[in-house]
């Protein structure tokens, strides 16, 4: 997927040595996502499945779980958040890993965009089409293919914190977006433009960014490019905002709901973001703050039993 | 009113006003347990007072073909350190 990753662990019970331990099981899950997952490398296991000619294919267990979150990010999103929109994307110029190079200039980017109007869902879905069998086959037209651009790293983030034993407060970042436990965190959210600190949020389960900014491209015609596509063109979605960040239970339902912030521009954004919170960035360079709804946690109710009296 | 129906209505009452006290103080101190909203320096996240702190793949060092950012700089004694960071890739 081509990315960095960070670790943050912390305990009042585990020495040094056995956080580290537990740092390089974290390490080696979330390479062995990278290696998965990538679509830059055909020896994959994504890969492999989308080139199997077959209609059911055994997959491994991490592929199996991508082609779930594949199918619950698509409903969940209303279609926005398609994962199997990987021809229109090496279409748009993003076919090899852009890990490393450097963007385009994003004020060029809006000046030169076109008109701004909220993504749509295709007709016919290519996510609705795929299915998981026992765990460990996946079924799907052949000729479907799965990216995991559009929340792998959400997905590897909560599979790493999995490892992580109770009783340790964690952070862990593929690429930006996180999983976080053990108690509350808060986590900085860096401008578009910038890269500075605009906000701070405070986060249990997952938070995730998603922007246009980061994996921007000039085509050979002048107009720029980058990877969060409308489904329903195939191009890239100008929506009025450059990055929504999303508060959720898990890294990945942050991303998703990140992702669809963004696609469903500054209006509806507002709706997709109000359960968990979130951040909105619009072109002008404003900084939206969306509150989570309010929670109240009552005590759990005693069970003690009644008196016989 | 039965003499059994009183005594949970009068705790059910005693426990909405318990609560309706304690949303009121928290709204009146202005704190939004959910919401911290500025970057404020006296905000960072510290670790825990007595902990040992992991921070990064190989302590010490970012791991290669990696820039530090703020979410992997490692402090001396696991104090101060900067929160992590959310960010588009």
């Amino acid at each position: 997927m081509g990315c960095d990753a960070r670790v943050r662990l912390e305990s009042p019970v585990l020495c040094a040595g056995e956080l580290a331990r537990v740092g390089a099981d974290v390490r080696a899950t979330l390479e062995d996502a990278d290696r998965r997952l990538t679509r830059f490398d055909p020896g994959s296991d994504l890969c492999r499945l989308n080139a199997d000619p077959r209609e059911v294919v055994p997959v491994s267990a991490l592929v199996a779980r991508l082609a779930r979150a594949a199918v619950w990010a698509g409903a969940a999103s209303g279609g926005l958040v398609d994962a199997t929109l990987t021809g229109e994307i090496e279409a748009a110029g993003y076919a090899a890993s852009r890990a490393g190079l450097e963007p385009g200039s994003l004020s060029d980017a809006l000046a030169r965009a076109p008109e701004r109007r909220p993504a749509r869902p295709r007709e016919r879905p290519g996510f609705a089409a795929i299915s998981v069998l026992d765990g460990d086959r996946v079924t799907r037209p052949p000729g479907v293919r799965l990216d995991s651009g559009g929340f792998g790293k959400g997905l590897a983030a909560d599979v790493a914190a999995d490892l992580v034993p109770s009783g340790v407060r964690y952070a862990i970042s593929a690429g930006g977006d996180l999983a976080v436990g053990g108690g509350d965190w808060e986590v900085a959210v860096t401008g578009a433009s910038s890269g500075a600190e605009v906000h701070r949020l405070r986060v249990r389960g997952g938070v995730a960014t998603s922007g246009v900014y980061e994996r921007l491209w000039r085509r050979a015609d002048g107009s720029y490019a980058h990877h969060l596509l409308d489904p329903a063109t195939g191009e890239p979605a100008w929506t009025g905002l450059v990055s929504a960040t999303a508060v959720a239970a898990s890294a990945l339902e942050a991303e998703v709901l990140a992702k669809t912030a963004l696609l469903s521009g500054p209006v509806a954004a507002h709706r997709v973001l109000r359960r968990g919170g979130g951040v909105l960035q619009h072109e002008d360079g404003r900084v939206e703050v969306i509150a989570p709804a309010p929670v109240v946690r009552l005590p759990a109710r005693a069970t003690a039993p009644r008196s016989a009296a | 009113m039965t003499a059994s129906l009183r005594r949970p209505l009068a705790v059910a009452a005693v426990l909405f006003v318990l609560i309706l006290a304690f949303l009121a103080g928290r709204v009146h101190a202005g704190t939004d347990p959910a919401q911290v909203t500025a970057p404020a320096a006296d905000a960072v996240q510290p670790a825990t007072p007595g902990t040992d702190p992991y921070d990064g793949f190989a302590p010490g060092a970012p791991p290669q073909d990696a820039a530090p950012d703020q979410g992997g700089v490692p402090s001396p004694g696991g104090q101060d350190l900067d929160p992590p960071v959310t960010q588009a890739s």
